[in-house]
Order: structure tokens, then sequence, then C-alpha cells
């Protein structure tokens, strides 16, 4: 039998037809940039901003495009410690995706699991399950990372939890939604007339027709999770100084807005908006792209 | 109706008890009650009193049944910080809270609407166009980032607006508020625009979809049989049935706005709720918090039952089934 | 094909017309060269199957054609006014007065959320210059016309608190509120059951006769009509294959469409024998090929009907769009 070309294949359809958006494709490009920024973040910057020894305190609050003592010159600025903008915004870059990216993959792996748990099973369980999701969907986010945080109490890994926390819910709900149209295909029922067990029906026969909006939800839970970090943070309960977010770039830099040294707090907040709005509009091609697909 | 209003609010009282036990297990459970009720300062004898005023020296459920007591007689505490009941300093603050909300609402309804409606009737105009993609913009960016913006082109560049605090005060109805004065209204722009700007993003783009839905219907079609002029078309038959879902819309996010009020009034220096709870979290002020999460819950299920309410009224098809 | 000639005093007449559906998938031809004409009194039943661009056709008269359709040629003259030239506010002030129109299914059509009193009076100021009082007399003049008992309490009821029939009865009463000279019936009793079907039926004929007023009944059902209309156009693929008055019609069809509809129905007199059935299905009006739309489904097809037939004259007002009609049956 004749494999088919990669473009008639599902994966080969979806993405032929998400590059027909010349905005999908620049705001794909641009995560890529940015993620690649992040990664490489101590080989790219100019400057280490966390090493103490490496700081010129004279060459505080310098406006973008100025040289300091050093002879260095600050692309970005300086903050009040003479932290060169520009990198402290690389390294930034660097804690709001991972925390972002690793919140929501843990996030999808739990809520889809549990999403796809219920709908086979059935039962008590799955109303349970949705009684409660729909319960935490009907709070803002916010506030529930809020009640975590004080619970239990800051850190870089409880900011994590709060984040898995407060999306898990919207893996689970769609992956249940979905899972719920298939569960009554017929394959399914061949796969439980030939006896597999549940893991291997709901993980290699559910899941992967249920992967496409999912991959839509955790793209823009991606976004969401780096916003929510930003916000905690910039509200000043979020990750600790010692790993300092856009978010807390941010906030350090507000108090210089009123007297017009804008550039602590504009550029990492350019770069916060990039990122997010990119993840969005990736999201949102996403879904235009796989969803007509699902209606079939 | 009276049947489906009493019904509605056996189940919110039903919700709060709920909410209320997962509270108390919160903080009296998984954290440790005596830290959190008990300033860290405080002397022996004031640490007894305190035991003794709690209960926390008894079994959980005892503790849990004094929780409640305490609550329905609106002690939960004297605030760390304060030296003032916890409760007393929470609801002091909830109309400046309120009043930014409801002028949050009042924005997203005069302007998100019309605009939504334009949308929906012509999407392919250049005008909806850009309306959608700077709602779209509006939708991903971080609320406090938009603020900050705010500040910065209107308070620091131009000069037009004052960056934070609340304006001038005036009594109405025993409560302060600074709509009423000129001044408390120019305090009041920024960071009600800035509250509302999620929120108008979302009901433009609902708007837009309902409107272009109830277009299509075949009712619609129907009153253009029956020779009606557009704008009838549009104000009565697209609007009601559009306005249904976005009322309900509107009330649930009503709830979210409060509880996004906490970054405007940060951002803004507004003396709201929300601004104590950050400031009472980074200095663990914890009666302050377990009142202010228990005003949250308590307003988020009366959002809730009131939007029930108004929602029944405006479709006739739910009221009579429920009297059926 | 034989010029109609407009005479004196005739309520519609329709001229080659032609209105086509613009999409990225094709132009799709509904209505393709239809023509007709109406005197007052006179109903027309334009029947066809779904597809057949007899809906399409009703909406064009009303001017409700919406993007991505158009009409691209063709006349329509209401009582001697060409109403294509006609302002978009002429024509609203048509609509729903002297052109009035009846629906499929009432429940989508009124709106859910009014009272049946707001729509009713809204129709009437929207063409009056009157009280609201009056309005709603007229009102529950209307609705007492149609035979809906205790009009006045009705009024303020919603849509949905009525049944099937009540709700058609009351489109057929917002429909005679403002004396229409016009009314276009777009399968008004396709979703009602039979017994009503035939009470409305028989209502809306003799309320036409006593007032003068044009009915086009637009269905897909053959028996419907039979009780009901004057004369027969048959619409198949956008095109009217056969017309004729009722009994020639269903006495004798000549069209082998048509032949096929009158024999699938079931009667007492062919009791026994098969039911024929039409073979095949309508083709997709984006797939439609040279020469005669029935062809592929027809018996009597051969080489000529790769061209397109014209509307061949049969007698005095009696048309047939087929090089191979059915011989005439005479009927005792």
């Amino acid at each position: 039998m004749k494999t088919m070309k990669f473009k008639d294949r599902p994966l080969g359809k979806a993405l032929t037809e998400y590059v027909e958006s010349p905005m999908a494709v620049a705001a794909f490009c641009v995560v890529v940039v940015f993620f690649l920024a992040a990664i490489f973040a101590s080989q790219i910057a100019p400057q280490n901003p966390y090493d103490l020894a490496t700081l010129e305190l004279l060459d505080g609050t310098l406006e973008p495009m100025s040289e300091g003592f050093g002879g260095m010159t600050y692309l970005l600025g300086t903050d009040e410690q003479g932290r060169d903008m520009l990198s402290a915004i690389l390294y930034g870059l660097r804690i709001s995706l991972s925390v972002g990216v690793i919140s929501t993959l843990l996030a999808f792996a739990l809520g889809t699991s549990l999403g796809l748990i219920a709908a086979y099973k059935g039962g008590r369980f799955e109303t349970i399950l949705m009684r409660i999701v729909d319960l935490q969907l009907s709070f803002p986010a916010l506030l529930i990372a809020l009640v975590l945080l004080v619970i239990l109490g800051q850190g870089v890994d409880k900011i994590v939890l709060a984040l898995v926390i407060v999306n898990w819910a919207y893996f689970a709900r769609s992956a249940r939604g979905n899972a719920m149209a298939e569960r009554n295909k017929e394959y399914i029922e061949a796969a439980k007339a030939l006896r597999l067990s549940d893991v291997r029906i709901i993980f290699r026969h559910l899941l992967p027709n249920v992967l496409p909006s999912i991959i839509v939800i955790a793209t823009t839970t991606v976004a969401r999770a780096i916003s929510t970090e930003a916000t905690l943070s910039f509200l000043g309960i979020g990750l600790p100084i010692t790993e300092p977010s856009l978010g807390l770039l941010i906030s350090n830099g507000f108090r210089y807005l009123l007297s017009g040294k804008y550039w602590i707090s504009f550029y990492p907040g350019i770069a916060l908006v990039i990122v997010i709005v990119s993840l969005n509009m990736m999201g949102d091609r996403l879904r235009d792209v796989l969803n007509p697909r699902l209606k079939r | 109706m009276t049947v489906f209003i009493i019904r509605r609010l056996l189940q919110s009282i039903a919700l709060i008890l709920v909410m209320s036990v997962l509270v108390f297990l919160g903080v009296y459970a998984i954290g440790n009650p005596a830290d959190t009720l008990i300033a860290p300062d405080a002397t022996e004898e004031e640490r007894t009193a305190v035991i003794q005023h709690f209960g926390l020296d008894k079994p959980l459920y005892a503790q849990y049944g004094k929780f409640l007591s305490n609550a329905l007689k609106g002690d939960m505490g004297d605030s760390f910080k304060f030296n003032e009941p916890a409760l007393k300093l929470i609801t002091e603050r909830i109309p400046a809270t309120l009043e930014l909300a409801f002028a949050a609402l009042f924005l997203t309804i005069l302007i998100g609407i019309p605009l939504g409606l334009v949308a929906g009737f012509r999407p392919k105009a250049f005008f909806s166009k850009l309306i959608m993609g700077v709602s779209a913009f509006g939708f991903s960016v971080p609320v406090f980032w938009l603020g900050l913006m705010m500040v910065m082109v209107f308070a620091v560049i131009l000069g037009w607006l004052p960056a934070s605090g609340r304006g001038k005060t005036v009594g109405f109805f025993g409560i302060p508020v600074s709509f009423l004065t000129w001044d408390g209204i120019r305090h009041m722009i920024l960071p009600a625009i800035n509250l509302s700007f999620f929120k108008l993003s979302l009901i433009i783009r609902l708007t837009r979809a309902g409107t272009q839905e109830v277009i299509r219907s075949d009712y619609v079609k129907y009153a253009k049989a029956k020779g009606l002029r557009s704008s009838r078309i549009v104000l009565i038959h697209v609007l009601k049935n559009t306005l249904i879902p976005i009322t309900t819309v509107l009330g649930m996010e009503f709830g979210r706005t409060i509880a996004f009020a906490t970054v405007t009034e940060t951002i803004f220096a507004w003396p709201g709720m929300g601004k104590l709870i950050i400031d009472s979290i980074s200095t663990l002020d914890r009666p302050v918090i377990v009142a202010y999460l228990m005003m949250i819950v308590l307003m988020f299920i009366m959002i809730n039952l009131i939007v029930d309410i108004i929602y029944s009224l405006l479709d006739p098809r739910v009221r009579l089934e429920e009297r059926a | 094909m034989k010029e109609e000639t407009m005479e004196h005093g005739e309520t519609l007449g329709v001229r080659g017309l032609k209105t086509y559906f613009f999409t990225k998938a094709g132009t799709i031809k509904a209505v393709d060269d239809v023509s007709f004409s109406l005197r007052p009194g006179e109903i027309l039943g334009l029947v066809g199957e779904s597809g057949s661009g007899k809906s399409v056709t009703g909406f064009s008269i009303l001017g409700l054609v919406d993007e991505p359709g158009k009409i691209v040629e063709g006349e329509i003259l209401f009582r001697g006014e060409d109403l294509r030239s006609a302002s978009e506010e002429r024509r609203r002030s048509l609509r729903g007065s002297s052109i009035a129109a009846v629906f499929q299914d009432p429940l989508m059509t009124l709106n859910p959320v009014l009272k049946i009193e707001t729509q009713m009076i809204e129709a009437v100021l929207a063409h009056s210059a009157i009280s609201r009082q009056e309005a709603r007399r007229k009102a529950v003049a209307a609705l007492t016309k149609v035979g809906i008992p205790a009009a006045e309490e009705r009024l303020s009821a919603y849509p949905h608190q009525f049944s099937g029939g009540m709700r058609q009865r009351v489109c057929i009463a917002i429909a005679l509120l403002n004396e229409p000279k016009l009314i276009i019936a777009d399968e008004p009793t396709t979703a009602l059951d039979v017994t009503i079907q035939a009470q409305i039926l028989h209502e809306m004929r003799s309320l036409c006769v006593q007032s003068e007023t044009s009915l086009i009944w637009i269905t897909h059902d053959l028996s419907v009509v039979a009780g009901l209309v004057d004369k027969i156009c048959v619409m198949y693929a956008g095109k009217i294959v056969e017309r004729g008055s009722v009994d020639e019609i269903l006495n004798s069809p000549r069209h082998p469409y048509t032949y096929g509809l009158i024999r699938s129905v079931p009667s007492r007199t062919a009791r026994g024998k098969e039911l024929y059935q039409i073979p095949g299905m309508m083709p997709s009006p984006l797939a439609l090929k040279e020469g005669c739309a029935f062809k592929a489904r027809c018996a009597r097809a051969d080489s000529m009907c790769e061209t397109q037939p014209e509307e061949f004259s049969l007698g005095e007002d009696r048309t047939c769009r087929c090089f191979h009609p059915h011989p005439e049956e005479r009927q005792e």
C-alpha cells in the first residue's frame, strides 16, 4: 500500500493550512525567536545581570543607547543598580517562559488524563470531576492563584504548583468534552472487544483523536500562565526576588515610571506582551485550522 | 417565579456553607491557625485570649462551629497590622472597589455593545476589522501592563489625568462615593478604563458573534418581510435576543472584575479591597486574608444568584417553564 | 416561449427572472429564467423539490435575497411597478403591506422573546400612522378572522405558548393585517399535521377569493395544492418545466418529471399497484451540465436532450419544457 504524502496526512494538512496565514507564520517565528533567546540567554546577553561584580553602580538609570562608565553601550538602558536592561530581559524571559511552559505541561498531563479517564469511565467519577471543574472555572484564575499562594507560601515551585492547579481544569474540560464524542464510536468498541487494557485504550486510541483541540488549549494556556505569573510577580506575591521574571522587572521599574524613566518597566513589558500576543495568535490560528476537522 | 428565587437562594446558601468549610479547612487545617490568628509579636496573655476566643484548643469540628458563629457575628479576628477587626477593614473598602467595578461595567456596556453591533452588522468593513483587531489585542495583553501604559501615556507624557489615588468623596446614602465630584471622576477614568479593557474585548466579540448569528435567523428575515424599518429590527429584535447571553456573561465577568481590581487598584493606588489584600498577603496579615476570602466568596455567589434572576426575567421561555 | 403580454390589472408579472448565488465553490443558478403572472384573486402553486429554486423565487419577489445571492436579470412587475428598479425604501414599504409573506416554521419566524401583541402591532405601525390602540384593534380583528379564540387575551402571549397550527394562523393573520394584494406563502403547512393543513388550506383559499388577493403557494407537496390553487408551475433545477391549470397538470402531466411526481403520490385508484419512483436525485446546482437538467433521471431522454429545451407551448397558458413530453391523457 502506498503511503500518503505528508501533505495529505492530517498533520500535514493542518500545517499546510496553518502557514496560509502570514500573521500566523510571523507569530510562530516570533515565538521561536523568543524561546531561543531565552535558552541561549547566557550566551547572548551582553552582561550577566545577577553577577554583582559585573555591575557598575554609577551606571544606574541610564537611558537606552547611552554609554556607561565602563565603555558599555546599554541598548535598552539600565535599572537603578546599573543592570543592563537587555540582559535582564533575556534572563527574565528565561524564567517567565520556563515557568509558563513547565506549569502548562504538568497541567496538560494532569488535566488531560483526568478528563479522558472521566469520559471513558463515566459514572460518579465523571460527574464529580466535572462538578469540581465547573466550580473551579467559575472563579477567576487570579483569585484562585491568590488563595493558593496564601496557603502554600512563596517560591518557584509553589508558583508552578499554583499555575498547574489553576490551569488543569481547562484541559480536563476540553479532554472530557472531546472524548465524550469519541467514546461511543466503533473503534473504541473494537478496542474493547479485543480486551485491550483500559489504559491502552485511553492513551493509544482516545488521546490521539482528542489531541488537536488540546493542543490549541495548550498554546493559549502557556500564554495565560505566563501572563498570570507576570501579574502575580508584579503584585509582589509571585516569584521571589532571586528568580526575577519579567513581571518582577516590570514591578521594579514601576516606581520610576512616574519620573519619566520608563525603560525600566517598558521594555520588559514589551517583551512580555509580544510573547503572549504571539502565542495567542498561534493558538487562534491553530483553532481555525484544527476545528473544522473535528466537526467532521 | 418566587419558587425559582427561593430555590436558587437555598442553593446559594448551601454553596456558601460549603465554601466556608473549604476556607476554614484551608486556614485552620492546612495552615497553623495559631499563626493565622495570633500576631507574631503577641504576648502570652493575648495568645491565650485568642486561643480561647477561637477555640483553638478544641477539636476541629468545634473549631468550625466557633469559626462559623464568630463569622456570623462579623468577627474574623483582628488585623495584625492595623489592630482593628479584619472584617471592618474590608467592609470599609468595599465601596471604593465596587464603585470602580461598576464604572468599568458601565463603560463596557456603553462602548462594548454598540461596537460589537457595528462589527456584527458590517463584518467586512475596515472599521469592524479594526475593532476586532484591537479587541483581540486587549484580550491577550495582561491587565497590569495596560495599566502601566495608560499611566505612562496619559499621566506622565500627556499629563491629562492623575496617575493615582481616589478623588474627593461625597456621602451618598451614607456611603462615600467619588463619582459625584468632578475630581472624583477625573481620578476614576484611567483605572475604570483599565479595568474594563478585558471585559470590553470579550463583550465586543460576543456581541459581534451574537449579532451575526441573529441576523441570519429566520425571525429577522421575517421581520424584514413584514416591512419593518431596519432601526426597529436592530434595536428591538436583534438587540433583545443578543442581550440575553451577554447579560449572563457580564454578570459572571463582574465577579472576575472585582478580583482583577486587585491589579488595577495596585497600579493606580486606589484604596479598595484589592489593594488591601495584596498588602496583607505581603505582610502576612492573615485575619484580613481570611476575611477577604469569605467576602469574595459571598459576593460571587450573590452575583451568580442575581444574574440567574435577571436572566429569567429577560428570557420568557425560562420563566414560564419554571412555572409549568 | 409564448410571450405573455401584461394584461391590464395584473397583480404580479415575473419575466425572465435569474437569481444567482456567487459562492467560493462556484456560481449557483438558483433561479434560471423563470416567468409567470398572476391576476387578482388568482392562486398559483409553485411546486418543486428542495433545491429547485422555488423558495428563492419567492425571496426574489420580496427583495430579500441575501449575499452572496443577487438578482442578475429579469423583470418583477407588481401592479405595473418595476420592483427591481424601486428604491430599497419603496420595497420596504411594500413588504408587509401590499406584498405579505408567510414562511414555513412559525416557531423560527416569530421572535421567541417578544409577545405576539408586539409583533403584530409593529407590523401595522410600520406602514400606517395610526395609534397603538387602533393597531391593537386591527390585530384582534385579524386574529379572530383566522379563527383564534379569545383573541384579546391571546395577544399577550408568547409564541411558544401556542400550538403549531395556532402559530401559523397567527402568521397568516399578520400577513392579512394590512390588506395585501399579494401573499407569498413558502411551505406554510409543511410543519403541521394533515388535518390542520387541510383547514388552513381551505381558509386561505376562501380569504383570498373573498378579498381578491393573489397568492403564491410554494410547496414540494403536490397533494396539498390540489384543492387550493388555480394554476401550477413545476420547477426543477431553477427552471419552470411545466405550467398549466391545476386540472390540466394533475390529470394529464406531460413533462416526465411532473409525470413522475404525480404517479408517485399514493392514491386509492391505484391500490395494489407498485408506487412509481423517479430514479436518481436532483443534480447538485454546481454540477449542472449542458442540456436538460432532468435527462439523467429520465427514461425518455435521448441525444436531442443534450441541448436545453425551451418551454414549448401546448395550449393556452400551458407549456412543457421537454422534447419528449408524455402524450395527453383524456380524463372522463
